[in-house]
């Protein structure tokens, strides 16, 4: 379930502010256009069902050039788009029916903290035989933004509960 | 509910021990709150990192709501209400010699305050004679909500899979 959470960003309080409070209350100072801030909630949620469909090409239009990202729980180190792009086309045969389901979401000014379950199909790489397995993990993305994309996604996840439900062994 | 250390296998006092993770934290980063002030959150999460430092139970239970709780999403636990945390904290401390947090971002927003950090320390081996304590390291994520300045909820993230390799697990 998505805990709705409204905080206003610096932003969108100077955007409300100018709308409601400021302009008439101050009418001798001159409105300045202000920027639209961007619906980080939705973009994460367009860039979660492009995930979930593996649309490479759609996924990579979230990030900036100089995109980085990271799982320290999962050991994965990706720090370009090209990284992702190659990270992607191999997941494309190991996963399917994918799917991001938030569970809270923090926003501030330019970042975003969802925690989230993600659930799907996986076949284990070397196991290609063993098929797909379903799996349901918790676990959290930290999104920096610049403008509306993401520079930087860091990525937590329940990886034992994973490994269990995708019949990966433990690693000696 | 948490086991008695005594009765632990070697596997379940690994597990065990790495419930401990979801708190613990530096609090050097951060300047001390004046003395009659309000606390912000920053200050707030140096004051838990602090107590988590110190290896104090009485200084981490004064940080926690009565009805507030930890969990870690990872290690799998939820420690509900501050009797559960004692028992737990009670559990655990023993078994750490030292705990150090090297925070890499700090992400604040209303009653909300998101640590991503890594964690280091040093765990007594209870149950194998003679040996010495085991160092970590790990990369993890506290997600904490503050209410009325005390922990309300604390949910963390941490790369179980370097802790268990690092205590011998696997």
């Amino acid at each position: 379930m998505l805990i709705g959470m409204e905080p206003l960003n610096g932003n969108a309080f100077l955007s409300h502010a100018v709308e409601t409070i400021a302009a008439p209350a101050m009418p001798m100072i001159a409105r300045k256009p202000v920027s639209k801030v961007p619906d980080f909630k939705q973009i994460i949620q367009a860039h979660w069902e492009a995930l979930a469909a593996l649309e490479i090409e759609k996924v990579l239009t979230f990030y900036t050039e100089a995109f980085s990202f990271s799982d320290p729980t999962m050991h994965i180190n990706l720090p370009s788009k090209a990284a992702v792009r190659e990270a992607l086309k191999q997941l494309q045969s190991y996963y399917a029916n994918v799917k991001f389901t938030p569970t809270q979401i923090i926003t501030g000014t330019n970042w975003v903290v969802a925690q989230h379950i993600l659930a799907g199909s996986y076949k284990p790489p070397k196991r290609p035989e063993a098929g797909f397995k379903e799996f349901s993990i918790r676990g959290v993305s930290v999104f920096e933004f610049v403008g509306a994309k993401f520079k930087r996604q860091t990525d937590y996840y329940d990886v034992l509960t994973w490994r269990k439900q995708v019949g990966i062994e433990e690693r000696s | 509910m948490l086991t008695i250390p005594h009765l632990l296998t070697r596997r379940s006092f690994v597990a065990q021990t790495g419930q401990w993770l979801g708190g613990l934290a530096l609090a050097s980063s951060f300047p001390p709150a004046r003395a009659g002030m309000a606390k912000n959150p920053k200050q707030l999460v140096a004051a838990l990192y602090a107590a988590y430092a110190s290896l104090d139970m009485e200084k981490l239970l004064a940080c926690y709501a009565e009805d507030g709780w930890l969990e870690d999403a990872t290690f799998h636990f939820k420690i509900e209400g501050k009797n559960k945390l004692r028992e737990f904290f009670t559990s655990q401390c023993p078994f750490f010699l030292g705990v150090k947090f090297e925070i890499k971002t700090l992400l604040i927003n209303g009653p909300y305050a998101i640590s991503q950090h890594r964690q280091s320390g040093s765990v007594k081996q209870g149950l194998v004679p003679n040996a010495g304590p085991f160092q970590y390291a790990v990369e993890g994520i506290s997600i904490i909500e503050f209410d009325r300045e005390k922990v309300k909820r604390q949910t963390d993230f941490y790369d179980v899979l370097t802790f268990r390799k690092q205590s011998g697990q696997s």
